[in-house]
């Protein structure tokens, strides 16, 4: 069992791929194996728990001799197949990235739901049963949190709170406009006897629009992580599907509720209105909460460092499940607590907690994603299937133009109230990128059978719109955003000048509003500010300085840049007074084009991480902090060295404060 | 609703370019509602002084306060031929400041966005270079970050002074490329700026939305 159990190693980094299928069959194979013959055995030899295996005849007057070796699956069955699971989703991760083309052409998701299929067939063919469908409480409780936290913690808040009027228009009316245009259009069709739909009825055909027009966070972000179109898109797009989830939660439960009650009164729609706003406002709440008490902890954490970063999840996490409690929007929730507990978090925690929590919200996010795909995979081979073409095919159709008009008209209407209104690319992009992916899934799969005896069918349908958007919409969206030759995100390395200048912006642009006697968004922003500093940030922040951005990212500049100068011999060991002299008299004397190239890699280098340090949304990578690690380094050696120096030649004309800065 | 009816002098002042710049895109929806904050601020009269802005209670707090201010009465602003700063300006000034505001507009085509642009580009140089000279020197650019620092009560000025000459060896390798070991960055020229802001797109960033929005902030 063992031996089996043991993958073989792929004979050459040339062939990784198709090694792989036979490791990940004899994986599966071995797990449903396992799962066989545990299922064989007699539940009390579980019960016992011991290690001998029972003997059949159940009387206990047979002695038994000592077992040298033996083997309890059932012990360990729910951590190893866990485990098994994730280990299978990472070997395949390993291996579509071993070809480097593919990822860029086929996007992650696509693939990982093969695999899944792939490996359901191989379980169904192996046990002539469906395979483990995926657990809608698992998906929800355990491997959807994860996710939105990275998305939340990263999130580009000012890009967020620019757009986020029309965020939320799109997510709530565009939302609100797919479902009951697909509910009743589909309904429509069902009239039509010659389909055999009509036992569907209104409110069903409801509840099933409102449960597919869900833009899915978790496959806009595999798609756009990709293709990098510009921010303000990637907002849209994104900050949408997020916030639709308040939308489609109320929906969905309020015409679950409707198929089961048996009349509807008038103040039952006037309920799902307030149970909307109790249910968006209510989840941000929790959220904006819980994030306030994180930050609150991790103003006193500075004794013991190590668990600083098991605050950030604990607390994120258990607003979301407060708010699934009280069934308020768990993903509203988690991602009002993680871009409120951002900003103050990030300057309470120390630099290695900060990098921890960066990779293990990365990694976890990861894994989830993955699972997530393969689970959908494996989970659509199997026996819950009612093909029906019409119904199937017209949801289908009915999904893409009613989010095509949507997008269109709603787009019109809020041009009016936006200073830089969306172009057609735009909208054809926002339209397109409304990816449908696991949420609708297991919604789908939570309906209550006894109330939706179609549920089959239905589940059929989402299956196929959701392949049709993974795949088929994934797969093309990179061309044609090079096609239309959309903008792409800006990967230009900021500098200290810019920052400068957006600053020295920022400042002008309030100004001129305050002449207009207009409150604009900078208004707002700044209104905030004021209010943060005074309050939040002096209860929130442990030692409060106030930072400036440009001050903090420029004392690392200098730092490095005594360094560097330093180090390529500019000022030799002992400051030279020369040519510090000039630096401070107002002419600039060039340095060597070496020294300069040094100087503004680091420049770039040090300010890209300092300015990017929570905007990456690329789910894969982060940006290099070893650099930083080298320069401290240095830095020490080099302090070492320089009061070595100092000490001998003890005569010093001008002393050049860069000991002063570190 | 012509301007005849507010009372504004109609007179252009330097001619054509002034009211094509205005018939471009300020609406008339958008000049009343600025006429009606100019006579706020003016306080009934026809000129705005620089006294005038010091009732605007939120402008207190913006740490280059008089660089903005400074930026309403510099002549270069107002499309004059001649240079330095004018006492009083009126209505049509007024216009002329806010229309670097304006946002894009969707029908431009590539040489109109590009005048644009330029025109947003050189009203932030001209609040740069407060000499006029042309060029924005390093006591200037000191001058600007150390206004820009001065809400932080803990920073030093030797801070400010460091970040200023740091940025400015930025500009010099940007603009100028290698230079020789003898040559001296003398300041950043209006191409040089141009250079620098080459990837953000400035002509979206870089306006106020007028709207028809009821004055809410009093003057005292």
């Amino acid at each position: 069992m063992g031996s089996r159990g043991r993958p073989p190693r792929p004979a050459a980094p040339l062939l990784p791929l198709p090694a792989l299928l036979p490791v990940l069959a004899a994986l599966a194979a071995a797990a449903a194996e396992a799962r066989a013959t545990s299922e064989g055995q007699l539940p009390g030899a579980a019960a016992m728990g011991t290690g001998t295996p029972p003997s059949p005849s159940g009387t206990a007057f047979e002695e038994t001799r000592l077992h040298v070796f033996t083997l309890d699956y059932p012990h360990v069955q729910i951590p190893f197949e866990i485990t098994l699971w994730i280990l299978l989703a990472s070997l395949a991760k390993i291996g579509f990235h071993l070809y480097h083309k593919l990822p860029s052409i086929v996007p992650e998701s696509c693939l990982l739901i093969l695999v899944g299929l792939l490996l359901g067939g191989i379980i169904f063919g192996a046990e002539e049963k469906s395979p483990p469908v995926m657990n809608s409480d698992v998906f929800f409780l355990y491997l959807l949190p994860p996710i939105v936290l990275d998305a939340g913690y990263f999130m580009p808040t000012r890009l967020f709170f620019e757009n986020f009027g029309t965020i939320f228009w799109y997510a709530v009316v565009g939302t609100l406009w797919n479902a009951i245009g697909i509910g009743i259009s589909l309904y429509g069709i069902c009239q039509i006897s010659a389909f055999g739909l009509t036992d569907i009825t209104l409110l069903q055909n409801l509840l099933f629009g409102s449960l597919i027009s869900a833009v899915d966070p978790v496959a806009v972000l595999a798609v756009f992580e990709n293709i990098h179109v510009n921010e303000q898109l990637y907002i849209l797009v994104f900050g949408e599907s997020l916030l639709n989830d308040a939308i489609t939660v109320v929906l969905y439960n309020l015409f679950k509720s409707f198929c089961q009650m048996r009349t509807i009164k008038v103040i039952d729609i006037f309920a799902g209105i307030a149970n909307f706003f109790i249910v968006g406002i209510g989840g941000v709440l929790i959220g904006i909460l819980l994030g306030f008490v994180a930050a609150f902890t991790t103003r006193f954490t500075h004794k013991i460092r190590v668990i600083e970063p098991l605050f950030v999840f604990l607390y994120s996490y258990l607003s979301y499940i407060t708010a699934e409690m009280f069934h308020l929007s768990g993903i509203m929730a988690i991602t009002a607590c993680a871009m409120t507990m951002n900003k103050y978090v990030e300057e309470n925690v120390s630099q290695k907690s900060y990098t921890t929590i960066k990779y293990f919200m990365k990694m976890l996010s990861s894994v989830s994603e993955t699972l997530i795909f393969i689970f959908m995979g494996v989970s659509t081979v199997g026996k819950n299937h009612e093909w029906n073409w019409a119904f199937v095919s017209f949801t289908l159709l009915f999904c893409l133009i009613w989010r095509a008009l949507g997008v269109f008209v709603l787009t019109q209407i809020i041009n009016v109230f936006r200073t830089i209104p969306l172009t057609f690319k735009d909208q054809f992009i926002i339209a397109y990128g409304g990816l449908r992916g696991a949420i609708c899934f297991s919604l789908v799969f939570l309906l209550p059978p006894a109330v939706f005896p179609r549920k089959k069918l239905f589940i059929t349908a989402v299956i196929v719109v959701i392949f049709f958007t993974v795949f088929i919409q994934g797969i093309t969206i990179r061309p044609l955003v090079e096609f239309l030759d959309v903008k792409r995100s800006n990967k230009k390395q900021p500098a200290v000048s810019e920052e400068i200048y957006n600053r020295f912006f920022d400042h002008v642009k309030t100004g001129i509003e305050d002449v207009c006697g207009h409150w604009g968004h900078n208004f707002w922003r700044d209104k905030f500010k004021k209010f943060d500093n005074k309050y939040l940030r002096r209860l929130l922040i442990r030692e409060n300085q106030p930072k400036s951005s440009i001050v903090s990212l420029y004392k690392k500049l200098e730092i490095k840049h005594a360094i560097e100068m330093a180090e390529s011999g500019m000022i030799s060991k002992v400051p030279s007074s020369v040519s510090l002299s000039d630096y401070h008299e107002g002419k600039i004397k060039p340095l060597s084009p070496t020294e300069m190239e040094n100087m503004r890699e680091i420049l770039t280098k040090n300010l890209y991480q300092i300015r990017h340090r929570t905007m990456s949304y690329n789910r894969h990578s982060l940006a290099a902090d070893a650099s930083e690690k080298q320069a401290k380094e240095i830095l020490i050696r080099r302090r070492h060295s320089l009061r070595e120096s100092l000490r001998k030649t003890n005569s010093l004309s001008r002393e050049r404060p860069v000991l002063a800065f570190c | 609703v012509g301007t005849a009816q507010m009372g504004v002098p109609r007179v252009p002042r330097g001619s054509a370019p002034v009211t094509s710049l205005l018939s471009l895109a300020v609406t008339s929806e958008q000049i009343e509602h600025l006429h009606r904050r100019f006579k706020q601020l003016s306080q009934d009269q026809l000129t705005i002084r620089k006294e005038n802005f010091d009732s605007i209670p939120d402008l207190e707090f913006n740490p280059i306060r008089g660089k903005i201010v400074h930026a309403f009465f510099d002549k270069r602003n107002l499309r004059q031929e001649s240079d330095g700063l004018a006492d009083e300006i009126n209505f049509e000034d007024f216009l002329t400041i806010m229309s670097y505001f304006r946002p894009i507009e969707m029908n431009m085509d590539e040489e109109q966005l590009d005048r644009f642009r330029k025109e947003k580009l050189k009203f932030l140089f001209h609040m740069y270079d407060s000499d006029h000279d042309g060029k924005i020197t390093l006591q200037e650019y000191r001058n600007v970050v150390e206004e820009l620092l001065s809400g932080n009560p803990h920073l030093e000025k030797e801070s400010a002074r460091s970040i200023a000459d740091g940025a400015m060896m930025e500009a010099a390798s940007i603009c100028v490329g290698q230079m020789g070991p003898d040559q001296v960055y003398e300041g950043i020229t209006f191409e040089d700026f141009l250079k620098m802001w080459q990837g953000i797109d400035i002509e979206t960033k870089m306006h106020v939305r007028f709207l028809n929005v009821d004055t809410i902030a009093h003057c005292y």
